[in-house]
């Protein structure tokens, strides 16, 4: 193991620690929602693509919202990688630093998936065949994917892991430099965390068929509906299995013994109790909307039940993560100073941006509706 | 060295950010001005009730968003993620100095993707009023984060009066800021005209609206021309002494600066004479050419505002082999190899004979076998020069840079690395130390080519 870093020696924090967390995890569930629908959505909508009927317009839609849904993806995926840095520099960096060409991979190959995306939703025609290079870029866009999702895996375990940065530096050093061609493959924590992810993002495509389907969706119909009823559940199912399967294997085949017994102990009990079940919840609501039928409240009501399992997991993972961590460095003993003036800038500009994006998502529904803009007026 | 070090062969780590970070300028900087020509351009056109510039614009919205929202996206997280890697220190330092500003350059990104793709998706859908209002969201908020990227690292080459008393705003408001700003934003302008003429003459046949378009963008990138000399001339003007001296004693430096305002004066002239005057002229080939002599002096750029501020990353704060500038003494007493967690722990792993008490003994690294001592020179080379230097062969070599010198004078110009090159850090170890890099460096130097004129030893004994 590295020598443990003293926290006293560590750069003032600036910010209090609990709000880079808040910012961290609430960064984190953004880019989750976004990044779970590309992650599971671009395979569901290839093998969908070539059948008929409501399957075939389901691929559609989600294929031309596919650009949006990644471009919001990354944007959000900046927040939590802003303040991981502000809070851990110490692991994050030796962490990415010892993986370097499977952490830089990930950059090249999300700009080729991205352009695949693109190449395969520009080539959505309604009831004609797409050309057999944009179906392919499309593939290659959702193995890349999943990729992406192994290889974030790989350094995010791995700073969650200091007592493994020794050996695998050793064994791919050049004169004691880091030659960046480590992993944390070997780790079972990756194998069970980003198939977690995965089940995650079935649960959340599921979800988000059912809001898109009721809310957005003009030319849903009551047999497209009919239909995402019994779509969603059944994806919802595999999404659930596959969380709860990789979940049951992480928290009890990989928790080092520290974080389980914290962790299965005082408040964090029912915490992680919750966080295991809480795709029951989905079910529950997934299994109600099968059989009464799809309507705004339950649509609504699936999709705060998936953001409810997003979040629990966020903030569970937070607090392992700082469980993991604190024999290498308390991140609770990192001294403050924190930077009102600034801070006040961000919540200041976050305030007001956000209610220029109301604004503009506003004059969306008025032309959904078909009504006149107020500037217009 | 609170990080260990990435080996990259032959091109040395921090080259894949000047990689990187020159095809993200490239693009982010069209992002920018490409937002206010849309909300300029589709002003007019709504407002002269032009449907064929309108039409025209529609089409260039695509390729737009192609580029900046998936390609200067992308590249731009990429800049982040080559810094941590090359650059863990002072990327660490600038999180911590400047997180609200780029927590609120992130909002602005959000209002930038929600408003290009409103923008674009919507368009002949919003009514013209807002479709304008969007437009110019968008276009004010990439320009703002222009400015708070620009503050951050405009502060890396002057950090100014934050030296003496860190904060957020001293250090956000450099002497640096507004000259870049200026600059940057002239080249945003200016390099969109460039995207502009390329695009409209590949894909509309010459004619008036053509003509229209080339000429409506020459104006802005005539202004951006000037806007790119007057902030470079403010940049000089108050550019660290250091980094003046630096780039007036670095041949390449100086002929490139040369060149960059040559470049920028010959798109003068060729804007004024070509498109300004006759928008006729402007086929494929011409604006390719236009485009590829912005993109030169573009990248130009990019490598001298690197360049100058040798030998550091964060100037007066952070040195290029990520080590902070007031930690040089201690290091230079305790020694280099302890005084880095990674190297230290090397040593310790290695060569436990020569670790007293957790501690190196300088004296102990000299009792080491020839090859050891190569070795932990080696050691030293990587997490004190690489950042800069190749080995043998790459990216500023030092075997060929280094050899046929005598040990004597090679010991003393490692002792005194910043006497010799005020541009290099400065020497960071023990006199030991200063051996064992001696060591390494002699086994890599090359031999010495013929056609050089002789050593001292050799003119002697010809006598």
């Amino acid at each position: 193991m590295m020598e443990p870093v003293d926290p006293a020696t560590l750069g003032p924090l600036p910010a209090p620690f609990w709000f880079i967390q808040f910012f961290k995890v609430l960064g984190f569930i953004l880019h989750m929602v976004p990044m779970n629908l590309w992650f599971a959505g671009m395979f569901l909508i290839l093998v969908l693509y070539r059948r008929e009927g409501p399957a075939r317009h389901w691929a559609e839609r989600m294929a031309t919202l596919m650009p949006v849904i990644i471009a919001f993806g990354v944007n959000f995926g900046i927040v939590p990688l802003l303040f991981i840095q502000v809070a851990y520099p110490w692991a994050f960096y030796p962490a990415t630093i010892l993986t370097a060409w499977f952490w830089l991979a990930i950059i090249g190959l999300l700009l080729v998936a991205y352009y695949g995306v693109y190449a395969f939703a520009f080539g959505v025609t309604p009831d004609r065949p797409m050309p057999a290079w944009r179906y392919i870029a499309g593939w290659v866009a959702a193995v890349f994917f999943l990729i992406i999702a192994i290889l974030f895996s790989n350094g995010m375990s791995l700073m969650a892991a200091p007592e493994r940065w020794k050996s695998i530096w050793l064994a791919h050093q050049v004169a004691g430099a880091a030659t960046g061609t480590g992993h944390n493959f070997a780790d079972s924590s990756l194998w069970h965390r980003w198939p977690m992810v995965l089940g995650m993002a079935f649960l959340t495509t599921a979800a988000w068929s059912l809001i898109d389907g009721m809310f957005f969706d003009a030319k849903a119909d009551a047999s497209y509906r009919q239909w995402l009823t019994k779509y969603a559940f059944v994806i919802g199912i595999i999404g659930a299995v596959i969380y709860v399967g990789s979940g049951t294997g992480y928290v009890f085949g990989s928790w080092p013994k520290e974080v389980f017994q914290y962790m299965w102990s005082g408040w964090r009990l029912p915490l992680t109790v919750l966080t295991g079940a809480s795709p029951a919840l989905v079910l529950v609501v997934l299994f109600l909307i099968r059989i009464r039928g799809l309507s705004p409240l339950t649509a609504a009501l699936a999709g705060v039940a998936q953001l409810v399992v997003i979040t629990l997991n966020a903030v569970s993972r937070q607090i392992v993560q700082n469980i993991e961590l604190a024999h290498y460095a308390p991140v609770w003993k990192i001294p403050e100073k924190p930077d009102w003036g600034p801070m006040a800038l961000f919540l200041g500009t976050f305030a007001v941006g956000t209610v220029v994006l109301v604004w503009m998502l506003q004059q969306l529904v008025r032309v959904h509706r078909g009504e006149p803009s107020v500037a217009e007026s | 060295m609170h990080y260990p070090w990435w080996y990259v062969p032959v091109l040395t780590a921090p080259m894949l950010i000047a990689i990187i970070a020159v095809l993200h300028v490239l693009v982010s900087h069209y992002a920018v001005g490409g937002g206010l020509f849309f909300a300029v351009e589709v002003s007019h056109a709504y407002r002269t009730g032009n449907r064929e510039y309108l039409a025209y614009l529609k089409r260039h919205a695509p390729f737009f968003i192609l580029l900046t929202v998936v390609f200067g996206a992308i590249t731009g997280v990429g800049i982040w993620w080559t810094i941590g890697l090359a650059s863990p220190l002072a990327t660490e330092v600038l999180i911590h100095t400047f997180v609200f500003g780029w927590a609120t350059e992130w909002v602005f990104f959000v209002l930038e993707l929600t408003s290009a793709f409103i923008f674009y998706y919507y368009w002949d859908r919003l009514p013209p009023r807002i479709h304008r209002a969007i437009a110019w969201i968008y276009a004010i908020s990439a320009w703002m984060s222009l400015v708070l990227i620009t503050g951050i690292t405009a502060f890396m080459l002057h950090p100014g009066t934050w030296l003496e008393s860190p904060s957020f705003w001293r250090g956000f408001f450099n002497p640096q800021f507004i000259p870049q700003v200026i600059s940057r934003t002239g080249g945003a302008i200016l390099l969109t005209a460039l995207y502009v003429y390329l695009h409209s003459s590949l894909t509309l046949p010459a004619g008036e609206v053509r003509n229209l378009i080339i000429q409506r963008s020459t104006r802005p990138a005539l202004l951006g021309a000037v806007l790119i000399t007057v902030g470079g001339l403010a940049w000089f003007a108050f550019l660290p002494s250091s980094a003046r001296m630096a780039l007036e004693a670095a041949a390449v430096l100086t002929v490139l600066t040369v060149l960059i305002f040559a470049l920028t004066a010959a798109v003068f002239v060729l804007l004024y004479l070509g498109p300004y005057r006759n928008p006729g002229w402007m086929t494929p080939g011409f604006a390719a050419a236009l485009l590829l002599f912005g993109l030169a002096a573009f990248s130009t750029g990019e490598f001298i505002r690197e360049a100058v501020r040798k030998p550091y990353v964060v100037y007066g704060v952070v040195l290029g082999n990520q080590i902070l500038e007031k930690e040089v003494p201690e290091f230079r007493k305790e020694g280099f190899l302890q005084s880095g967690r990674w190297t230290r722990q090397f040593v310790a792993e290695r060569y436990p004979e020569v670790i007293q008490d957790g501690r190196i003994l300088p004296e102990r690294l000299l009792q080491l076998s020839e090859q050891d001592r190569r070795l932990l020179g080696q050691v030293i080379f990587m997490h004190h020069c690489n950042d800069c230097h190749a080995a043998e062969t790459g990216y500023s070599a030092v075997g060929p840079l280094l050899f046929s010198r005598p040990r004597e004078m090679l010991v003393d110009m490692v002792r005194h690395l910043h006497e010799t090159h005020y541009f290099m850090p400065p020497w960071s170890g023990t006199p030991e130390e200063a051996e064992l890099v001696t060591d390494y460096l002699l086994s890599i130097a090359p031999e010495r080519p013929h056609g050089i004129y002789p050593t001292l030893e050799q003119l002697e004994a010809r006598r």
